[in-house]
């Protein structure tokens, strides 16, 4: 009995190339990188030009202090000639230079403590422009010693507008120039603080919204990718079936349809129209097995099938098997290796059947230069090990597992044209599994494979059903 | 009459085109892939070759490769007896040399129309 694993199929159109997710992840890793590396870079050059800004307010307020008095002996020029041409006539027979040098230092501190700080930083900035108006002082203060020093120091308050002149508007333009300075500098600071403390900040976040938001469409990009591929695959599936169906039921309704009409519309013997109805009833069952495959399958991979759940006798199943395939296929020895002891095997008889004759079936036809085929059980602890042995063209390693899929046939030049439609084995898988085992393959290719089935010893008494 | 070699793995299929041709003029020999139905080819000569594509050992298109690539055989008329009849599989068939093809499931007095058809178009050797 074949169940199904007797049929060919079409031609393959060729492997779907899995894609490579790590050129996708190399990429991802070079894109984050290079943004790590950016940011850096951005943050370095910033860094760099705000402590640039920070040396050159650092400079300027430097400056400042050195030309203050320069900038102020411009200011107190007009002041400072017109206090002259005041204080000139008393001065005319100034004498000892030193002792007017001290005269005027006199002079000039005490008109600093006649005011506040602003009249004392006057009196310094006068006190620097010593040597132009050494002389204007020095007579001034000859006048001051000569006409009583305290109340030439104190003048006749005409001196004291230009005084007043003079300091406001220094003070003025100072205060001013420190705003505009100020100001300048504040926004300087301020850029400084943006580049220093703010923008990192807002850099980190925006890369982090950038790095989530890549990450959102990476990840709805793959789903979506997943999904197209689970369509397409779905779709070659379907092709697939469609075209296996199409393939695999031609040929048995070839031979329906051509011997029918052989009986119809030649004139035959009798014993001839018997030889073809047989034929027609042989294709008629190999077509309605192609059937039942199909809906078996389907109803273990969707859940809808209940296993028997009786004692087996596994080696019984093997043997009887193992006659059947010396009828079929004598130049193939099957070679029976039985652990005699085995007991306490529960399942579905049938299907446990469909498991051995499916897997030496599939033995067979992947021998096809023939090869003795080595069925054996064995008990190992609580369960027993069901394995099929042969000598054949093996199968890959990376296809060690998908050839328990649907339809994952072994595709090589070898095995090319070996009928199947390749439910035999999903079939094992299903049957297996749902009786508590589990199925696997092993094979060096080009020298034979070997599918092992292990399945659960269980007390016959302690029984429950296989499946809901 | 003719000589008509074909090549088909399917054994009830094979069984049905023997049945079939018994009626008719041509002599037919019978092979069960390609590689023995090419040693069947050169050593016979036929008029005619009709060939099931998915085979073991050697499919349809390599045998009608191998044909159109030996002189003594390329002029022989090759038809396809196939179950693949899909979009595709017809421009297939023009590609490997076809005279011709017959889709599976077949009438066996189309099949006979079929090959008187292509038999009468051939000088027949022999």
């Amino acid at each position: 009995m074949n169940h199904g694993v007797g049929m060919k199929r079409p031609e393959p159109d060729g492997g779907q190339v899995p894609r490579a997710t790590s050129t996708r992840a190399t990429r991802g890793a070079t894109i984050g990188l290079a943004a790590v590396v950016f940011c850096l870079a951005a943050f370095a050059t910033f860094a760099a030009y705000a402590t640039e800004a920070q040396v050159d307010s650092a400079r300027f307020y430097e400056s400042q202090d050195e030309s203050y008095a320069d900038a102020n002996a411009a200011l107190i020029g007009d002041e400072a000639a017109q206090l002259e041409a005041l204080l000139l006539p008393s001065a005319e027979h100034l004498a000892d230079r030193s002792e007017a040098e001290e005269a005027v230092v006199d002079a000039f501190n005490q008109i600093a403590e006649r005011g506040g700080p602003e009249d004392a930083r006057l009196a310094k900035d006068l006190l620097a422009l010593h040597d132009r108006y050494l002389l204007v002082y020095a007579r001034l203060a000859t006048a001051a010693a000569a006409d009583d020093r305290p109340e030439v120091v104190r003048l006749d308050g005409e001196e004291e507008p230009l005084f007043h002149a003079m300091r406001d508007r220094i003070t003025a333009a100072t205060a001013q120039r420190h705003a505009e300075a100020e100001s300048s500098f504040e926004a300087l600071r301020a850029t400084t603080r943006w580049i220093l403390i703010e923008s990192p900040v807002v850099f980190a976040i925006g890369f982090g919204l950038l790095f989530l938001l890549w990450r959102i469409l990476e990840k709805s990009h793959r789903a979506t990718r997943e999904t197209y591929r689970e369509i397409e695959q779905l779709s070659r599936l379907r092709s697939e079936f469609v075209s296996i169906v199409s393939h695999e039921f031609r040929t048995p309704l070839t031979g329906i349809q051509g011997f029918s009409e052989m009986i119809r519309d030649e004139p035959l013997t009798m014993p001839e129209m018997r030889e073809y109805a047989g034929d027609i009833n042989k294709d008629a069952r190999r077509l309605a097995r192609l059937i039942t495959d199909m809906l078996d399958l389907d109803r273990m991979e969707s859940g809808r099938m209940t296993l028997l759940s009786e004692p087996v006798d596994l080696n019984r199943i093997v043997t009887d098997a193992a006659a059947q395939f010396r009828l079929s296929a004598a130049d193939h020895p099957i070679e029976l290796d039985l652990d005699a002891g085995l007991q306490g095997l529960v399942g579905d008889p049938d299907r446990l059947t469909q498991v051995v004759t499916n897997l030496v079936s599939n033995a067979i036809k992947y021998s096809p230069s023939g090869g003795a085929v080595e069925l054996q059980t064995k008990r190992a602890e609580r369960t027993v090990i069901f394995t099929v042995r042969d000598h054949g063209l093996g199968i890959p390693a990376e296809q060690l597992e998908t050839v328990f899929d649907r339809y994952s046939r072994v595709q090589t030049t070898a095995t090319r044209g070996i009928q199947g439609t390749g439910l035999g084995l999903p079939i094992v898988r299903q049957i297996v599994q749902l009786s508590d085992g589990r199925v696997w393959a092993t094979s060096e290719s080009g020298h034979g494979s070997v599918f092992h089935v292990q399945l659960p010893l269980r007390e016959s008494n302690l029984v429950a059903p296989l499946a809901a | 009459m003719a000589r008509i070699v074909f090549c088909e793995d399917e054994e009830q299929i094979r069984k049905l085109i023997e049945v079939a041709m018994r009626s008719s003029a041509h002599t037919i020999e019978m092979t069960v892939n390609g590689r023995d139905g090419l040693a069947a080819i050169e050593r016979l000569v036929p008029d005619l070759i009709a060939t099931d594509v998915a085979m073991p050992e050697m499919d349809g298109f390599a045998l009608a490769d191998a044909v159109h690539a030996r002189p003594p055989l390329h002029h022989i008329p090759i038809i396809f007896i196939t179950a693949s009849v899909q979009r595709g599989d017809v421009a297939q068939f023009s590609a490997h040399g076809a005279a011709g093809y017959i889709a599976k499931p077949f009438s066996p007095r189309a099949l006979r129309e079929k090959i008187d058809k292509l038999i009468s178009r051939q000088p027949v050797a022999g």
